[in-house]
């Protein structure tokens, strides 16, 4: 009875996997950023951010020695093979586009994805920035995006009106 | 004849208990086993850099026991305390590439071996 009892249970399991997926947009999934090198040399000060997140030229200027030694505000200078290997990992995986800006959330997808969240929620929180995903987005780090899979701390599932 | 110069902080090193292999190591690298004392000193020292005071506690908190958060990003960064996180310190080149990074956004300069040792000691004795 209770192999039969867990054997149900994981049908609806395997089932309930499959139902999700079919609603899962395309569109929202950034797939995981799941190169090593990247995910140790960037991920341990930021989210490893999706490299579909900017467009390759984009990745290509930020990749730069000069340019990382002044990333935002921090040297962030990688050994030169590393900075080789994670920027070709970056640029073939990119989105597509021309280069405006080298901040993801200033790019013109991730203003009109974010342009519904009213102002009070990004003062009032602490979430002192956009560019943490994986405050509201519970599956960032698995590169999904889907509306749900948000919660914004202090107001709770997203919804969208 | 170098031997001999090292050779006393060689022995010191293992007067400690536990002292993960890979600090060690840098131990060795260093010619020192690296003061407690003078490695709480240096962390708790604030400095001005680029025109901003930075200590090591501007993104590793003042509890060493606790999460700490980076002072730009808001990303988590696990305790420093060896006595919590076990999984600190088994790797010298990751160790060696945080002092030369955090030593120069937080001094402004990279840190001397002695310095280094220092840090590692009060860090794996926490």
């Amino acid at each position: 009875m209770r192999i039969f009892i867990i054997f149900m249970l994981s049908i609806q399991v395997v089932l309930a996997d499959d139902l999700l997926d079919k609603f899962h947009d395309p569109q929202k999934q950034a797939g995981k950023a799941d190169n090593g090198l990247y995910q140790q040399n960037c991920g341990e000060c930021h989210m490893a951010y999706q490299p579909a997140f900017l467009p390759q030229a984009s990745w290509a200027t930020m990749m730069q020695a000069e340019q990382l030694s002044e990333h935002f505000g921090d040297n962030a200078r990688l050994a030169e093979a590393d900075r080789q290997a994670i920027e070709a990992y970056l640029t073939q995986n990119s989105r597509q586009g021309k280069h405006q800006s080298l901040r993801i959330t200033e790019q013109a997808f991730f203003r009109d994805e974010h342009k519904e969240i009213p102002a009070k929620y990004l003062k009032n929180n602490p979430v002192p920035l956009l560019s943490q995903c994986n405050v509201c987005h519970q599956k960032a780090s698995d590169g999904l995006y889907e509306d749900d899979f948000v919660t914004l701390p202090n107001h709770g599932r997203w919804e969208d009106d | 004849m170098k031997l001999l110069k090292i050779l006393p902080f060689l022995c010191l090193g293992s007067v400690y208990a536990q002292v993960p292999e890979a600090a060690q190591a840098l131990f060795d690298r260093y010619q020192q086993a690296g003061d407690a004392q003078r490695g709480q000193a240096l962390w708790q020292q604030q400095h001005n850099t680029a025109g901003k005071n930075r200590r090591c506690g501007s993104c590793h908190g003042d509890d060493l026991s606790q999460t700490g958060k980076h002072a730009t990003t808001g990303k988590i960064i696990q305790p420093m305390a060896l006595s919590v996180n076990p999984q600190r310190y088994q790797d010298p080149a990751k160790i060696e590439k945080w002092f030369k990074r955090n030593c120069q956004w937080t001094l402004g300069r990279e840190c001397s071996p002695q310095e280094k040792a220092d840090f590692l000691r009060y860090l794996i004795e926490k």
